[in-house]
């Protein structure tokens, strides 16, 4: 046992006197590093503060006699979130024990924090993401409802929520329901921009490439701010709120880079399957949309669900219209005297969060990148 | 020699297509030249020559697949837009004329997101406006006709080359097309699938279907052609009956075509 440990520490620690140096170095140092968070995490930080400002980070200052709306809103996240892992990974049992135990975890600590009703909740929710996931998987009538359901879903969302109004909408809620239905808008008009840059109509061409190298040429905040400001001197009349304001200016910027990714797609498709088309006599509708879009869309979907990592990275830009994302949030608390030393604590949190969500999405695009590599021949 | 040409010129019926003084050109590249031709209704008609000497063009000027700049081309008593023409919008009239006429190509080009069911039944839904119920009784027919009824459900990339060019031909079918236009049908064919979509294909040619055919299955051309056209560089240099053309091939240039074509 111990010549087998030995031979493991000559070969990749010690073969060389370089390795052996820099093992040297490297091993204490990050002994040190390792002792030092634990000890700082497990008896130093004090992370009441993360519990004390849990509904501050999550939902803003959305009222708290209405935050069973923000329940719902989550609620309904989980079963979207369900249905469209179904539609790529199978439900194994390492898989679904890995998530449920993940989420178990989650609801436990939210039970502890914020008492057992919250706990339960938040369960609940993720069992509805959990029974989405293995009901689209397994059948195919569900298969054909998640799209229609996707946006049922986010229309359901902002009917629910928007009742005391959206200017009291925050915290990590509105960092993902702003990327949802960015994410989501973006994807039709992108879609027609490239359709555009294609199209044998000279003006059309011209608009839809000016538009697009327009919006990929500067910066997204740029373009955000620029859109709040312009809405209330088109329609001195009207007042749109900051948050819708923020979402089409998001959408706006991110329909070019979705129309760069559709039209790589387009370029993917043979000339062959157009000419097939147009010799049984399609017009150019139908042969854009049965023949073309579908095979084009087939290519970019992992790069498109790459975009909303983007989109949701990008979010924590919403600040500069005065808005309060999960990020700003977190500021908002230590702003507050009382946390003033919690600097760490309140970033950590922070951190791991957006980690722990973009870690998802980058594995779920790998997933269906696989998946669908798995499908097309 | 010209009195035999002539002669053959005239197809046996009234024409469907009816080509005259078409000229078209790739940039500074003048691909065809002045061809004259008519396609009788119900005829067969083997369009040979080298590769590059123009007859895949000729056939896919025949459902606008490619423009022609000057000449006359009537298909089925339409007639099909020039370049100048379509630069300024003919195409309402281009997809009449398409849904008159079938295409096979040489790469198949099924649609590959598709079933065969669904390649079959998609056109008559979309452009004719039938019913899928409807699309669907008649493509399981089509499919049954071409012997792949058992493989409706499977996806292009599940089929054999041949089944695939069988499907595309049902395809094509589907529109009900008085004229069917075959590219090289044969030609990404593994050998031993070229017999079955040639029996499609004889079988189509026997129930009077019109028919234009680029192939360099000269044996096939021989059997079920009325009269096989033979193109050089652009040109129609002889149009005749199949015994005219392989046995007594009145152009030098004829003779040495297909001295090297039959020799294997």
């Amino acid at each position: 046992m111990s010549t087998v440990a030995l031979r493991w520490l000559h070969c990749n620690l010690f073969a060389k006197p370089f390795d052996a140096a820099l093992s040297l170095v490297v091993i204490p140092a990050l002994a040190w590093a390792i002792y030092a968070s634990l000890h700082w995490g497990l008896v130093e930080a004090r992370w009441e503060v993360i519990g004390g400002s849990l509904k501050v980070l999550m939902a803003g200052i959305y009222p708290v006699d209405q935050i069973w709306r923000a329940w719902f809103a989550l609620a309904m996240l989980c079963a979207m979130f369900g249905a469209g892992l179904g539609l790529a990974m199978r439900p194994g049992r390492v898989a679904l024990t890995a998530v449920a135990s993940v989420a178990i975890l989650i609801a436990a600590t939210v039970a502890v924090v914020s008492g057992a009703g919250a706990g339960v909740l938040a369960a609940g929710s993720a069992a509805l993401g959990l029974a989405a996931w293995s009901a689209v998987h397994h059948s195919a009538r569900a298969q054909r409802l998640v799209l229609p359901g996707l946006f049922a879903g986010v229309a359901a969302i902002f009917a629910v929520l928007s009742a005391p109004g959206f200017e009291v909408w925050g915290g990590l809620l509105l960092s993902i329901v702003l990327t949802l239905t960015v994410s989501i808008l973006s994807v039709p008009f992108g879609i027609l921009l490239a359709l555009g840059r294609q199209s044998r109509i000279a003006s059309l061409r011209l608009i839809s490439t000016a538009y697009i190298e327009t919006m990929r040429s500067v910066p997204l905040i740029l373009v955000v701010y620029w859109v709040w400001i312009i809405v209330p001197l088109l329609a001195p009349d009207t007042s749109v709120p900051s948050l819708l304001r923020g979402m089409a200016g998001y959408a706006l910027f991110f329909a070019a880079y979705v129309a760069e990714y559709v039209r790589s797609g387009l370029q993917a498709v043979p000339k062959g399957q157009i000419e097939a088309a147009r010799s049984l006599g399609m017009g150019t509708w139908t042969v854009n949309f049965d023949i073309v879009l579908p095979q084009a869309l087939r290519v970019v979907v992992p790069s498109l669900v790459g975009q909303i990592l983007d989109i949701f990275n990008g979010a924590t830009l919403v600040f500069i219209i005065g808005l309060t994302d999960f990020l700003r949030a977190g500021q908002m608390i230590l702003a507050d005297p009382q946390n003033g030393g919690r600097t760490y604590e309140i970033y950590l949190f922070l951190f791991a969060v957006y980690f722990a969500i973009g870690g998802a999405i980058t594995y779920a695009s790998r997933r269906l990148e696989a998946h669908l590599a798995r499908g097309s021949r | 020699m010209s009195a035999i040409q002539n002669l053959s010129a005239t197809p046996p019926h009234e024409a469907i297509v009816s080509i005259t003084r078409l000229n078209k050109s790739f940039g500074a590249f003048h691909v065809l030249k002045d061809v004259d031709l008519d396609v009788g209704r119900g005829e067969v008609l083997v369009i040979i020559g080298a590769s590059g000497s123009g007859k895949s063009t000729l056939i896919r000027c025949v459902n606008g697949l490619e423009m022609y700049q000057s000449g006359r081309l009537t298909v089925d008593g339409f007639q099909m837009p020039t370049q100048a023409d379509r630069e300024i919008g003919g195409e309402k009239e281009l997809a009449r004329i398409r849904r008159g006429v079938g295409m096979v190509f040489q790469q198949f080009n099924l649609f590959p997101h598709m079933s065969a069911l669904d390649n079959v039944a998609i056109a008559p839904v979309r452009v004719r406006g039938r019913t899928r119920e409807e699309a669907r009784a008649s493509a399981l027919r089509l499919l049954e006709r071409v012997g792949l009824r058992d493989h409706a459900d499977k996806f292009p990339g599940q089929l054999s080359g041949g089944q695939q060019q069988r499907v595309a031909i049902a395809r094509s079918l589907a529109m009900e097309p008085h004229i069917m236009l075959f590219d090289e049908p044969t030609s990404a064919l593994d050998p031993e699938m070229v017999g079955e979509v040639l029996d499609v294909m004889r079988e189509l040619a026997g129930e009077g279907m019109t028919m234009m055919i680029v192939t360099h299955e000269m044996g096939f051309a021989r059997e079920v052609a009325d009269r096989v056209v033979y193109i050089d560089h652009g040109r129609i240099l002889e149009i005749g009956t199949p015994a005219e053309i392989f046995d007594r091939p009145s152009h030098e240039r004829t003779r040495t075509f297909l001295s090297r074509v039959l020799r294997h």
